[in-house]
């Protein structure tokens, strides 16, 4: 099986406080190392381990600028065969917009089977991307993936679930989307391959030109209107999953905060 | 003048970190803790690091490894002393004797030794000068100055017969490079070879494995030699010659001793800087008292001072036109007197603290005081640089 894995590199978590210039505005972080993000390590790990249990392939994506290379160049040097980065979305990109031309550059690299993703970014913890890719290419979504094994027929599942865990036999494209566990954690590369990985080049792709500059503006999923909206703190939405998932997206779409539905 | 890493020695230094976060930090302190020196040394240690490709990280690329220059082993002994001492001086000997063997030795020589060092998740290297009594001497040589360690020549080789003690891997490594007596109407500098001499050889076995202060994950230890039989293959460079050996195949053997000691030292100046931000007394945090503060200020010059000597020792060795003896005896004086000044006063920045070991001031102090003496004593480099001088 072909596998996709998406990589964020994030400032570094354990960077020192006098590393972050703040200015009133947003930290400016151009003194701050940046790593692979927690989740995304995970991700990774467990997308080597699709590609070498089914003897397919993995491939890399991120989006950003330079400072992300060095988490490609990681996949790289683990066994990786391509990794592209897309170059220059506005910082404030619409989450979908981002799941478009994450998409797009995962075309560039060929057939996709298997999408991996960490479960939510380290730095602002949205937890959107996995979800929105699949709904992108529709696919179906596997939230909170911790194990993935080769067997008959395709991919055996392991997922955290409310209250325990399931494991299921995955036989279709699909997007995962991978949790913080133990039988995740990254694998250490091999210091060669990561001086060999330095030298290869990394395809770097343009934003504007995966989807165009009107689209990049397009603003979709409105994050910041609920709680004002609605005048109240939130609302607790309880009951069967199924349900709830019904109730949340009629309340989004209430909101005017999904695609196509403006109040 | 570029004073930035290169893409390939950022990517070095940060596996190295990792290396040390993973797998060294969590055992590091437990390890020195045993009592019987051996119990300090770690195989499995040897063994990761081996799977991570760091063993053979100075290793040409046609024999498997990633031949990186002196500077990128320079940094790497560095990261890997901010983790563990000890575990920085068993590769930063092996790292180096790598490089002296691809220098110094013939193509026949790198094809019978370097494969099999590669192959060998185990194998490590060592160097043995030191002799109970013929060691600053070979510092700093004078016409009395002989190894007591002699090879006489035999049929299609020679017999060495000696002890040399305080080496480094001494009881660990799977080969060994032994300087040897081999014209005793002369002094060690113009009478002395170096030869290879695998582990395994008849008549090479090990004496005592010393109990050190500090730096204690590494292992040294006597090595003996009783009618041990060297063929004549396994000279390393001319007869006679040793010294010359000594003298021009270990570029940066000073700087990475230097960036051994600077690794702790900067390890210790860290947590002084991190103890002094979070320690609150008269008021505030230790740090918002200038008298600290401008103290803490001094550390980092002097960390930061020795730091481009070290690496401007490690660039000339890879850059033989700009080379001055000089550096190949000073950057370990300077950084290991630096060394012990900042642990001193790291310690200090912990107050009372320092002194328990629960804040592990006290196993990177022990440590530093290694190479106050390891690599030659701090006096016997002076000396040696004078004469340059002259
Ligand atoms: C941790 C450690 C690791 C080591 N690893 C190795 C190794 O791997 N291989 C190896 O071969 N050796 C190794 N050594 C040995 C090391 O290089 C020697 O300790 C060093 O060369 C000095 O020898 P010595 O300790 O016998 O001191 P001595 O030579 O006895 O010196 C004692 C004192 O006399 C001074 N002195 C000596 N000669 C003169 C002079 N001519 N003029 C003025 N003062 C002088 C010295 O500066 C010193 O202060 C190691 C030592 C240590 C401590």
């Amino acid at each position: 099986m072909d596998a996709t894995v998406f990589l964020k590199a994030i400032p570094d978590p354990a960077a020192p406080p006098e590393s972050f210039a703040f200015d009133g505005g947003c930290p400016d972080t151009s003194r701050v190392p940046f790593v692979l993000g927690p989740f995304e390590e995970n991700a990774l790990e467990l997308g080597l381990r699709i590609a070498e249990g089914t003897g397919g392939s993995l491939r890399a994506v991120a989006m950003g600028g330079p400072e992300q290379d060095k988490s490609l160049r990681t996949a790289l040097a683990l066994g990786a065969t391509a990794a592209v980065r897309v170059d220059g979305p506005p910082s404030w990109a619409d989450p979908v917009v981002a799941a478009r031309l994450l998409s797009a550059a995962a075309d560039r690299l060929g057939v996709v089977e298997v999408l991996v993703t960490g479960r939510q970014a380290g730095d602002w913890d949205r937890s959107v991307t996995g979800a929105l890719l699949a709904g992108v290419r529709g696919l179906p979504y596997l939230p909170r993936v911790f194990d993935a094994v080769a067997e008959e027929g395709g991919l055996r599942i392991a997922q955290e679930v409310a209250g325990g865990t399931r494991t299921g036999l995955l036989a279709t494209a699909a997007v995962l989307s991978v949790t913080n566990a133990p039988t995740t954690i990254l694998r250490m590369p091999n210091v060669r391959a990561l001086i060999l990985a330095t030298r290869r080049p990394i395809d770097v792709v343009e934003a504007r030109s995966l989807l165009g500059e009107a689209a990049l503006r397009e603003r979709l999923v409105d994050e910041g209107v609920s709680a004002r909206r609605l005048g109240r703190a939130g609302r607790r939405v309880v009951g069967e999953p199924a349900d709830v998932a019904k109730a949340l997206v009629a309340e989004l779409e209430a909101q005017g905060a999904l695609p196509g539905a403006r109040p | 003048m570029v004073f930035q890493l290169t893409d390939e020695q950022a990517a070095v230094v940060e596996l190295v970190r990792e290396f040390v976060t993973r797998e060294v930090l969590p055992v590091a302190s437990r390890l020195d803790r045993n009592e019987r020196p051996e119990d300090c040394f770690s195989w499995e240690l040897v063994e990761k690091a081996s799977a991570a490709g760091l063993r053979t990280l100075t290793l040409d690329e046609e024999y498997g490894g990633s031949g990186v220059d002196f500077v990128t082993t320079a940094l790497a002994v560095e990261e890997l002393a901010k983790g563990d001492m000890g575990l920085a001086v068993v590769f930063a000997q092996t790292w180096k004797l790598a490089q002296t063997l691809q220098l110094a030795g013939t193509a026949e020589q790198r094809a019978r030794y370097l494969p099999a060092y590669a192959a060998d998740p185990r194998g490590l290297l060592a160097i043995t000068f030191t002799e109970p009594d013929t060691a600053s001497d070979y510092f700093v040589p004078h016409d009395g100055a002989r190894y007591a360690t002699t090879a006489v020549e035999a049929e299609g080789g020679w017999r060495l017969n000696g002890l040399k003690h305080f080496i480094s891997n001494g009881n660990r490594a799977s080969l060994y490079i032994v300087f040897a007596q081999t014209d005793v109407a002369q002094s060690l500098e113009h009478g002395s070879t170096a030869f290879l001499v695998p582990r395994d050889t008849p008549g090479l076995s090990i004496g005592r494995v010393h109990d050190k202060l500090g730096e204690r994950l590494a292992n040294n230890a006597e090595v003996i030699f009783e009618d041990v039989f060297v063929p004549d293959a396994d000279v390393l460079g001319e007869p006679g010659q040793g010294f010359r050996v000594q003298q021009t195949f270990f570029p940066a053997s000073n700087a990475y001793a230097a960036a051994t000691v600077l690794g702790v030292a900067e390890a210790a100046y860290d947590r002084a800087l991190a103890w002094a931000r979070q320690r609150v007394q008269g008021g505030k945090p230790i740090i918002q008292h200038d008298s600290l503060a401008s103290d803490l200020a001094e550390l980092r010059m002097w960390l930061d001072a020795t730091r481009l000597y070290v690496l401007h020792a490690a660039w000339a060795g890879d850059h033989p036109e700009a080379w001055d003896p000089m550096l190949g005896a000073l950057p370990k004086v300077l950084a290991s007197e630096v060394g012990w000044r900042v642990l001193t006063r790291a310690m200090e920045v912990h107050g009372g603290y320092g002194y328990m070991k629960e804040t592990g001031m006290e196993k990177l102090l022990r440590d530093a005081a290694a190479f106050l003496h390891s690599d030659g004593v701090n006096r016997t480099l002076l000396l040696k640089a004078a004469k340059h001088l002259r």
